[in-house]
């Protein structure tokens, strides 16, 4: 499969939060301002395709040549902890002031769903090294697209505040955009078929 | 009882041991289930083939199965079907990652003339009521006892003899993509097969 | 003999409902409920490992130290999930078929690593279990309801059961992505208006 195809099917056709509900979690929470959620969005970047290498060598050179598949979810989900911990120290010392600005967020990364779902969802398509990279960084950038989109719609409603119901305010009407901004995704189906 | 102290040795062995712990009841569960795993599987598989084939067959397809990978997706496996020693027919597991809904899983079957036997979708995640009409008879009907030359598996609009669903061009593609692949499948292997 | 606290089971259900009140677990939530029975099989699913989890973390919270909290339970969660998953591909395939790929995405569910850090490293056993029942429980019913909704609306039948007669169009969209938001804001509307009328 060309490697533009791989990109273009991860970021519109098939994206990683509003058609395959991976990474909702942060989606609901980070997104209420532009510039945290581009910063999230690079972080998971970060890990999600340094994690593609390590997973691939995990399963393809330890589990598999060992009879050990079956242990492929608690050794990825180890493999990404530590990335994200080591990420944590990184940028703990390279840049203190993006470690405040990202604060809490960085942690939790660990508990994106996005994060272990891709890695998974690399080994069932049997993608070989390069295309699982290429898989990993586009749902990164799918994410963050979806992310920044989000945001934005959400700082548009917040200060129009006055105008929505207040038994919608805040998640309801949040989950509502979300909805329509996933219909508006569905018109991407079909594209490089 | 108050908590345990963070030293290095008590870290190192609380991890070590839950680790191991953890590990062993992990392969425990393994061990007992592998076999009722193993044994699903082998009976998908033949419930498959049946709803194609029917029992019409007197050897073991499981075990006489190969894989075939043409770099067009996840590799497709082959049955071959005997009768008195000989293959008259082979049913295909294949598969196309071009559903609406991503991957389509079915079986499908063709006679050693070159007739279609047919097919069973597997799994699938097409769109109920529009796509999903990919399991249904009106659909798979068409493909039952048809000759497939080269333009068959194609679309009526696109030159071949397929009537598409409805408002489902999508699914009905990928329907054909993954007949196509193992219709290639089949011409190799009975290549292969003449020459033994 | 500790005191049984009855409301840390029942807390699980309604005020602190996982899915409705603290928006924890939305993956599944989200992806899984197509059908009333995806959505009741995940929510047991999940209540299994939730079970044995707050039972395990309560049990050991005491041998285990400070700083490898975490990486202790991620190791006792992955193997529960990995355990469940097995169990799972053994007894209940078409199930397993059916969750797909959110079953070993239960060990960063927020709602198990959550109540282990929350509740069962602070509690005794007996509350921790009550604690994983009640949580388990409300969000198995939430999946459960939002399942049945979209199964409803977009098919037209619930547990499998066909209500919707076969010439009438159904509202497909319920069965998609855009659906699984659209169902959700609308349930966690009605669930605020119920909720903010007790008060």
């Amino acid at each position: 499969m060309s490697y533009l195809m791989i990109f273009i099917a991860a970021i519109f056709v098939n994206n990683i939060v509003l058609s395959q509900f991976l990474g909702i979690c942060p989606f609901l929470g980070v997104s209420k301002r532009i510039s945290t959620a581009f910063g999230m969005g690079m972080a998971v970047l970060f890990v999600m395709t340094m994690s593609s290498v390590a997973t691939y060598f995990v399963y393809h050179k330890l589990l598999v040549p060992n009879n050990l598949a079956y242990m492929e979810t608690i050794a990825f989900i180890l493999v990404i902890a530590a990335l994200v911990q080591m990420v944590e120290i990184i940028i703990k010392s390279v840049s203190p002031t993006l470690y405040q600005a990202l604060g809490i967020f960085l942690p939790l990364i660990t508990t994106n769903c996005a994060v272990l779902g891709v890695a998974i969802l690399a080994i069932n398509k049997e993608l070989s090294l390069l295309p699982s990279v290429c898989f990993s960084a586009a749902n990164a950038l799918g994410f963050t697209l979806a992310l920044l989109l989000f945001a934005g719609i959400r700082e548009k409603i917040s200060t129009n505040g006055k105008r929505v119901p207040e038994t919608m305010r805040g998640i309801p009407i949040a989950l509502i955009s979300a909805g329509i901004l996933a219909m508006a995704f569905m018109g991407f189906s079909g594209i490089g078929q | 009882m108050k908590k345990i102290k963070s030293t290095l040795f008590t870290m190192i062995s609380a991890l070590s041991i839950v680790t191991v712990v953890s590990t062993l009841a992990v392969t425990g569960i393994y061990i007992k289930t592998t076999e009722t795993i193993l044994q699903n599987q082998k009976l998908e598989e033949l419930s498959a083939i049946y709803e194609i084939f029917g029992k019409n067959y007197d050897n073991n397809p499981i075990e006489e199965k190969t894989i075939f990978n043409d770099n067009e997706g996840k590799p497709l496996v082959i049955y071959p079907l005997r009768k008195n020693e000989i293959i008259y027919a082979l049913a295909i597991n294949t598969k196309t990652n071009r559903g609406f809904g991503g991957d389509i899983d079915l079986m499908t079957g063709f006679y050693l003339d070159g007739a279609m036997a047919g097919y069973k979708v597997l799994v699938h995640k097409e769109t109920p009521g529009l796509g999903s009409k990919i399991t249904e008879v009106g659909f798979m009907e068409q493909f039952k006892g048809l000759f497939v030359s080269d333009n068959t598996l194609k679309l009526k609009r696109y030159g071949g003899e397929i009537d598409g669903i409805t408002s489902a061009t999508i699914s009905s593609k990928a329907i054909l993509h993954a007949l196509n692949r193992a219709k290639n499948a089949f011409d190799k292997f009975s290549m292969g097969a003449r020459n033994d | 003999m500790t005191n049984i606290h009855w409301n840390e089971f029942t807390k699980g259900i309604i005020k602190e409902n996982p899915t409705f009140v603290m928006l924890l677990g939305m993956c599944p939530t989200l992806g899984v409920t197509t059908s009333s029975l995806n959505g009741f099989g995940m929510g047991i699913a999940t209540l299994f490992v939730l079970l044995l989890s707050n039972l395990s973390i309560s049990a050991v919270k005491n041998f285990i130290p400070d700083m490898v909290r975490i990486p202790c339970y991620i190791v006792i969660i992955a193997s529960l999930v990995t355990i469940l998953e097995l169990l799972m591909q053994a007894y209940f395939p078409t199930l397993h078929k059916s969750l797909g790929i959110f079953i070993p995405l239960i060990v960063v569910n927020c709602i198990i690593l959550g109540r282990a850090e929350v509740f069962a490293a602070k509690n005794n056993l007996t509350n921790s279990v009550l604690d994983a029942l009640g949580m388990g429980l409300g969000f198995t019913l939430s999946l459960t309801i939002l399942g049945t909704i979209r199964e409803a609306l977009g098919q037209g039948s619930i547990f499998g059961y066909k209500f919707w007669p076969e010439n009438l169009d159904t509202i497909s969209i319920f069965v998609m992505p855009p659906g699984a938001f659209l169902a959700l804001a609308g349930l966690i509307v009605i669930f605020n208006k119920l909720h903010k009328k007790e008060l």
